[in-house]
């Protein structure tokens, strides 16, 4: 769709809005297709960005219900409202949606959306695949939930600990679900990362050297190299217990070779990556918010990638702190105390670093810097919690509690969760056009601080009264029972403040302020596409000359570029000089179609090994196809 | 009257008063993690409490000149809060080892050897006695003697457990095909609580033991007595009890020693009149939550493998008799 | 006045690690080395805590039909190479003799692994030590499928179709894939069937 040039001009705040013809010609090229084919096809990063973002907040409302469920039937001592074998689902479901289906994916999602357009290019570098990695994890979402709906959901825990989750103790299909969406949520996240990992270091917009590169997409490259050396820990230990599980093997049965350890090993492996896979993002849209609004750039960047770096590479060698209890020889327990204790220190640095930023600056306190305030608070106090869980002693009382629950969600929620929902008040302008509410968004996060601490802080106690957790009830007479109810409170009020942040959304994508295209006045390039943004991305392909681009006087751009063919422009890996370009295909219905067969084939392969086999074989004509087709414009 | 007194104490101990049970040891074990809490809070707080501050005066100061993200002054602070920070943890990491090597000492040649299998959702606790017919097997009350070094020796029968006593040290897990050794000495006479801490199934939440420190004395009168088989039933009730226990189901599952039978699946029964609490310290030792914990597991604990019995109404109270003369 | 950057000179297709695809391939070669060196570190970690390896009735692997087609995979690196420098060329004649060359050596070498499945004599199901050499066979196996379903796809089109720059990229590609099925190999043989013989 085309605009006036002089309305063009004003909205995109400092690269050249280009001549009609290129903006025609370049909106066909890049255009859609119709219909709900146009739906099953979409192949732009925004598209499958926004999905993300959406599908996983469907899911984070699931998961929240689902804690609404426990804290309902914890409130009171000996409660009737859930029996055991419901309440071992529904805190199962809690923990794998959460962390499987909404937290990292919401985080692949933004990066999706705004990793290309911070660095200046047209889309992701493998669109296909990333379309079929959409649609794994929101098959694998489903038939999570279409189990759950069957009385078939896991009940083992998020984290499936052996023998419990193996045929012995969990017979039928529950533990198979389980094992099953891993392959559906890890899958999806290697394509992201897999893709966002080339397009961070090979389409960045010339002059876009490492040292120029935006705080928010170090994060996300980090991370994503994260997800590379972790998930395959989590494969190998979900498939080892599928094939214990379906085909006999021994590799979690003590009398044949095997050990419950190796289960524990090998997924926190995994375990402990992924919660710094979900929380590196989050700091990396801190320095988005903090930059914009204190109106300058963040303070001591070298610092600040050296810490994004240092945490990433630190996290891999934290995991046996999950395993303080196993009775493991306690030097080698030391080393994990140790390495616990060290990754608080680049994240200190950022810690510091950001408020030498805020030092003199005078932030303007809208919602998103709030966010990044609650965000201080508590996670200072899940950081703190955390280094009191580092320490061997003290976890051998404090593992397995409340306290632990209260430490997590300290961490995840405070550290993750706040600086997503103050990053997404951020976002909105450029993702939908629109302004959110200012005083809906004040409301929305001052009941999620008061409903937030109101539930977790008291869990401390409870951990430290004795209380263990993934407990159904407990007895009357522990001294239990005031702050049970007081949290169960609490989470009445984290889902209004939800509720609240919704209904400002709702209500703004209708009647919202509309939105120019740099309306915080912010420095990264994604501020200077259009609100929100062509399938193109940009007209000219922005150059850069500094860290902050929109800071400067004026963009340079890309000539040259052909309008009548998808191409992106690749650039070389260091100092981001041109190299050459490459053409990328357009929209595709195979996708979606290759992964609905491979999703049968696993789901199927629960009930009967052949349809692994048939699957397979099924899904090698789309994969044909898929190389054969060509999807030119 | 020898049940009332750990009774008693067990009502108080974990009565009405709100408790912090991590705090309130009775083990130097447990007093030493305390201490080690008590000086990583402090020093977690000052570090908040200090943090926050800076980002208070952050946010209200208003600067004067240009802003340099290299500035020197700031760089120098930046350095002083990594560096600080590094000293604060290596005091914590040191304190940690510190802690961690006094409360895993492995006891000496004189602790008592206690041997704990975890079960779905009971403990079994045996004493190995110097031959195996002097073996002591009972199930979810511990008896040990104050002032003395306790082993445990602890593995599972089927899913992984773990056993906690917070007022007497941290956990241990309890893992099929490994044995793992835990270790506490208790200061003082007692009833201490604990509870399985690793998600078990069903009944994790129902999961309880009980630990009764008594001084020496006691406690090897109380080995003796468990050692023995079970006490002949006297009267007609307790007698026609002890017929309806061994026609019943119950002898599939449960041991009394002395009377054949000889069920290994769930707690043993010898001496079951002995302890304050029944169901894994779910239920209070009385008759009539006996008789209804025999009538209907299920209901008190849903998920369990006690099945349900259907008994005549004066077999159920005979049966109950007999029990209760299991001392 | 912005400083402007003509890009209409570059070129449009490249055969080297410049191209995006090219990275791609890299980074999906690093995931399956992950799982390979977590498959390893459980093989090590399940014989450091087991009393006898191989447990009794397994006895070690027999060396005789996995050395063959260990030198079957390191023969097949000389049509690979030919492979790459033909794609280079852009020689479509040459690209697909050593596309069939490929995929006949990587069919013998996928029948001979037939013959090392056999030389583990043991089952999946008889022992943690039977699981991780059968996990570990059975993930090479895996990789070596997906290099030769790969090659007949870009065979089929340089036989079908009028083959383009980035064809002769997959072709390329097919090639680099190819040698890391070969590298991942050789101390996957080593751990496989070689370290049971340790004492």
């Amino acid at each position: 769709m085309s605009a006036p040039a002089e309305r063009l001009r004003e909205e995109t705040a400092g690269l050249p809005s280009g001549t009609d013809r290129e903006r025609e010609n370049l909106a066909y090229t890049w255009r859609k297709r119709e219909g709900i084919l146009g739906l099953l096809s979409s192949v732009d990063h925004k598209t499958l960005g926004a999905r993300y973002i959406v599908t996983a907040f469907a899911f984070f409302t699931l998961g929240g219900l689902e804690a609404l469920a426990m804290r309902i039937q914890l409130a009171r001592p000996e409660n009737r409202f859930l029996n055991p074998d419901l309440y071992d689902q529904v805190f199962t479901m809690h923990g794998t949606t959460m962390m499987f289906f909404f937290a990292v994916p919401v985080m692949l999602g933004i990066g999706l959306y705004f990793v290309p357009l911070m660095i200046g290019t047209r889309n992701v570098p493998f669109p296909r695949l990333n379309a079929a990695g959409y649609w794994f994890y929101l098959i694998g979402g489903l038939y999570l939930y279409a189990s759950f709906f069957a009385n078939g959901g896991p009940d083992a825990g998020w984290f499936s600990y052996t023998p419990l989750s193996a045929s012995e103790f969990s017979s039928g299909h529950r533990l198979d679900a389980w094992v099953q969406i891993i392959n559906f949520t890890e899958v999806s996240a290697l394509i992201v990362a897999s893709s966002l990992i080339v397009c961070i270091f090979k389409q960045r917009a010339p002059g876009m050297s490492l040292n120029r590169i935006p705080l928010f997409v170090w994060a996300m490259l980090v991370t994503m190299i994260m997800i590379v050396f972790s998930m395959p820990a989590v494969i190998f230990a979900a498939g080892s217990l599928n094939s214990d599980r379906s085909l006999g093997t021994h590799f979690f049965n003590p009398a044949e070779g095997g050990d419950h350890l190796l289960w524990q090993h090998t997924f926190w492996f995994f375990g402990h990556p992924e919660v710094y896979i979900i929380f590196l993002p989050a700091l990396g849209m801190i320095s988005c918010i903090l930059s914009a609004f204190c109106r300058r750039e963040i303070f001591g960047y070298n610092a600040m990638v050296l810490s994004l770096v240092s945490t990433g590479f630190l996290a891999f060698g934290l995991w046996v702190h999950h395993m303080f209890a196993t009775g493991l020889p306690q030097m080698g327990q030391s080393f994990f105390t140790a390495a616990s204790m060290m990754i608080a220190i680049p994240t200190g640095v950022q810690l510091f670093c950001w408020i030498a930023t805020i030092w003199g600056a005078r932030p303007r306190l809208e919602p998103p810097v709030l966010y990044v305030l609650g965000f201080f608070l508590n996670f200072l106090i899940g950081g703190m919690t955390g280094l009191m869980l580092a320490s061997v002693p003290l976890d051998l009382q404090l593992h397995d509690t409340f306290f632990v629950v209260a430490h997590l969600h300290y961490v995840l929620i405070g550290g993750s969760l706040f600086p997503l929902l103050g990053a997404l008040y951020y976002w909105f302008p450029k993702m939908t056009g629109r302004m959110l509410d200012r005083r809906l968004g004040i409301l929305s996060f001052a009941v999620l601080m008061v409903g937030f601490n109101l539930t977790f802080f008291p869990m401390h106690e409870l951990g430290m009264k004795g209380m263990p957790r993934r407990v159904y009830t407990y007895l009357p007479d522990r001294g239990w029972n005031g702050m049970n109810l007081a949290a169960s409170i609490g989470a009445g009020l984290i889902a209004i403040a939800i509720l609240l942040y919704v209904a400002n959304v709702v209500k703004s994508l209708r009647r919202g302020r509309k939105a120019e295209a740099n309306p915080w006045r912010a420095e990264t390039l994604e501020w200077a596409a259009q609100s929100p943004p062509p399938a193109y991305n940009f007209v000219r392909l922005p150059i850069v000359a500094s860290r902050s681009p929109l800071w400067q006087e004026e963009l340079g751009y890309v000539t040259g570029m052909p309008t009548d063919k998808r191409e992106l422009l690749v650039t070389h890996a260091l100092d981001a000089a041109p190299s050459h370009r490459e053409e990328v295909p357009g929209p595709s219905g195979i996708p979606f179609t290759f992964s609905v067969i491979l999703c049968l084939a696993l789901i199927g392969s629960v009930f009967s090994p052949w349809w692994l086999i048939i699957g397979s074989l099924a899904s090698i004509p789309p994969a044909i196809a898929w190389y054969w087709t060509e999807e030119k414009p | 009257m020898k049940r009332a007194a750990p009774g008693t104490l067990l009502l108080l101990s974990t009565g009405c008063r709100a408790r912090y049970a991590v705090f309130d040891t009775a083990s130097p074990e447990a007093h030493r993690i305390a201490n080690l809490h008590w000086l990583m809070l402090g020093i977690c707080v000052a570090v908040a409490v200090a943090v926050l501050a800076l980002l208070g005066i952050a946010l209200v100061r208003r600067d004067r000149g240009r802003y340099s993200d290299g500035s020197a002054r700031r760089v120098r602070a930046v350095a002083a809060g990594a560096a600080v920070s590094a000293f604060l943890l290596l005091v914590l990491l040191v304190a940690s080892v510190l802690a961690g090597r006094e409360i895993t000492a492995p006891g000496g040649p004189q602790a008592l050897e206690v041997r704990i299998t975890g079960h779905q959702w009971w403990w079994e606790i045996s004493y190995p006695g110097s031959s195996p017919s002097e073996e002591v097997v009972t199930a979810n009350e511990i008896h040990v003697p104050v002032h003395r070094p306790v082993r445990f020796l602890l593995s599972s029968g089927d899913v992984i457990h773990s056993f906690w006593v917070p007022r007497l040290n941290g956990k241990k897990d309890l893992i099929p095909g490994r044995l793992t050794r835990h270790i506490f000495q208790v200061d003082r006479p007692g009833v201490f609580r604990g509870q399985c801490a690793e998600f078990c199934g069903y009944q994790h939440a129902h999961m309880g033991f009980v630990v009764v420190a008594e001084d020496p004395a006691r406690f090897d009168a109380w080995l003796a007595a468990q050692r023995g088989i079970a006490a002949e039933p006297a009267g007609p009730s307790a007698v026609h009890g002890r017929t309806v226990f061994l026609s019943s189901p119950c002898v599939l599952c449960h041991t009394i020693r002395g009377i054949g039978a000889f069920g290994h699946k769930a707690p043993d029964l010898t001496h079951v009149a002995s302890r304050t609490m029944i169901a894994a310290a779910t239920l209070h030792n009385t008759p009539g939550n006996l008789a209804g914990w025999i009538l209907d597991a299920p209901r008190v604990k849903p998920g369990t493998r006690m099945p349900p019995n259907t008994l005549a109404a004066n077999d159920l109270l005979d049966l109950v008799a007999y029990l209760e003369s299991l001392r | 006045m912005s400083r402007t950057m003509d890009v209409s000179q570059l070129p449009d297709a490249v055969l080297d690690s410049r191209s995006l695809v090219w990275w791609g391939t890299i980074i999906m070669t690093v995931i399956e080395t992950t799982v390979f060196a977590i498959a390893v570190a459980a093989f090590f970690y399940l014989r450091m805590i087991a009393h006898e390896w191989p447990p009794g009735r397994a006895g070690a692997p027999s060396l005789l039909a996995p050395t063959v087609n260990l030198l079957i995979l390191l023969v097949s690196v000389v049509p690979a190479i030919a492979l790459d420098r033909a794609s280079l060329k852009r020689d479509i004649a040459g690209v697909r003799r050593m596309l069939w060359a490929n995929l006949a050596f990587g069919t013998a070498f996928l029948v001979g692994r037939v013959f090392e499945f056999k030389a583990l004599h043991c089952w999946w199901n008889a022992s943690a030590y039977a699981s991780i050499q059968w996990t570990i066979l059975g993930l090479h196996t895996t990789n070596l499928l997906t290099s030769l379903i790969e090659t007949a796809i870009v065979l089929a089109w340089f036989l079908a179709k009028k083959p383009e720059d980035h064809h002769f990229l997959d072709a390329r590609l097919d090639a680099v894939f190819w040698y890391f099925v070969v590298v991942t190999w050789i101390p996957l043989y080593v751990v496989v069937f070689l370290t049971p013989r340790l004492r």
